[in-house]
């Protein structure tokens, strides 16, 4: 059978499934704020995109926000468990692993470096993406709004748009740093 | 006004063709609250971070309101930044909900938070601030 333990089920949802689909979400929602632009829509498309790309940015937003929560509020205390300790050694317990283990967590196995230069990834990874993947759900909530509350008066205002994208790109671009050292780390130390 | 398109009947719609969707103008309040309640989440969420690092009251304080789920002070950095991003939105979005503002600045001012919070968020730079 398709055995798989709670803390594997949670580690896919949070990274494979909600992040996977907002990273997709992205190319449908750049393209379409693109696109919307004068000359290029017949008056039945316009109606058409608009609603097609409100809806997928409300859902890029939800998925966003999902994603995060349930990254640090189910997943990371896992990752950061202190399970190592033993007395005034901090990592005695990962001694001699080669992965993350019930006696040592995926942090303390990065920080304990028993299996290599690995340090880094979790003073320089884990703490640079579990700050800022908290980006993506403000901006893209924001994105969300403004192409709901403007629709189509958006293609008059170029500059306008371009300052919508700029602010998608930085959602796509905190997510994608979440994304990059999360599929990293889970390799390096997975939550077991 | 309008141009054909050649591979259909319907016109294609341009600058002033927009007009004929029969839209109103809106005012720009309410956009300009989103991007400000974007750039103060971000930035708040990045001065908690440097804080944390710097003072151990604070640190123990965000630490607190993880509600003993072991999430340490990151509950409380993101908690203190959602809820500034939220009423960020609700007051100046009330406040300009009818009001005519120059986006541009309202953006500008919103992208330097946001590039500010991020760069805190950064870790040698928040960690160059670590007490010990």
């Amino acid at each position: 059978m398709f055995d798989v333990s709670n803390r594997e089920f949670w580690t896919v949802v949070h990274g494979l499934v909600l992040g996977t689909i907002f990273l997709l979400m992205f190319g449908g929602g750049i393209a379409g704020l693109w696109s919307l632009r004068p000359g290029f829509l017949t008056a039945p498309a316009i109606r058409e995109r608009m609603t097609r790309l409100t809806i997928g940015l409300w859902v890029m937003a939800a998925t966003a926000w999902a994603t995060v929560i349930t990254g640090t509020w189910i997943v990371y205390p896992w990752y950061r468990e202190a399970l190592a300790v033993r007395g005034d050694d901090d990592f005695a317990g990962c001694a001699g692993a080669t992965l993350p283990n019930e006696t040592c967590s995926p942090r303390d196995f990065l920080k304990s470096e028993v299996s290599g230069d690995t340090g880094m990834w979790h003073d320089f990874g884990m703490e640079w993406k579990e700050h800022i993947a908290w980006a993506a759900p403000f901006l893209a909530t924001a994105v969300a709004f403004i192409v709901a509350y403007y629709g189509p008066r958006l293609i008059t205002r170029p500059w306008l748009r371009a300052a919508v994208i700029v602010m998608l790109v930085g959602a796509f671009a905190a997510a994608a740093i979440g994304g990059v050292f999360g599929a990293f780390l889970n390799k390096i130390a997975p939550i077991a | 006004m309008t141009m054909r398109d050649r591979r259909t009947t319907d016109p294609v719609v341009d600058d002033q063709g927009v007009e004929a969707l029969g839209l109103a103008p809106r005012p720009d309040g309410p956009c300009a609250a989103a991007m400000l309640a974007a750039g103060v989440g971000i930035a708040v969420l990045g001065l908690a971070t440097v804080l944390s690092e710097a003072s151990e009251p604070i640190h123990d304080a965000l630490e607190a309101l993880e509600f003993g789920l072991g999430v340490g002070p990151l509950a409380g950095k993101t908690l203190v930044a959602t809820i500034a991003f939220f009423v960020t939105w609700l007051i100046f979005g009330v406040t300009w909900r009818t009001k005519e503002l120059d986006i541009r600045r309202w953006f500008w001012i919103s992208l330097v938070l946001g590039i500010v919070g991020a760069a805190l968020m950064f870790p040698p730079l928040f960690q160059a601030f670590a007490s010990e």
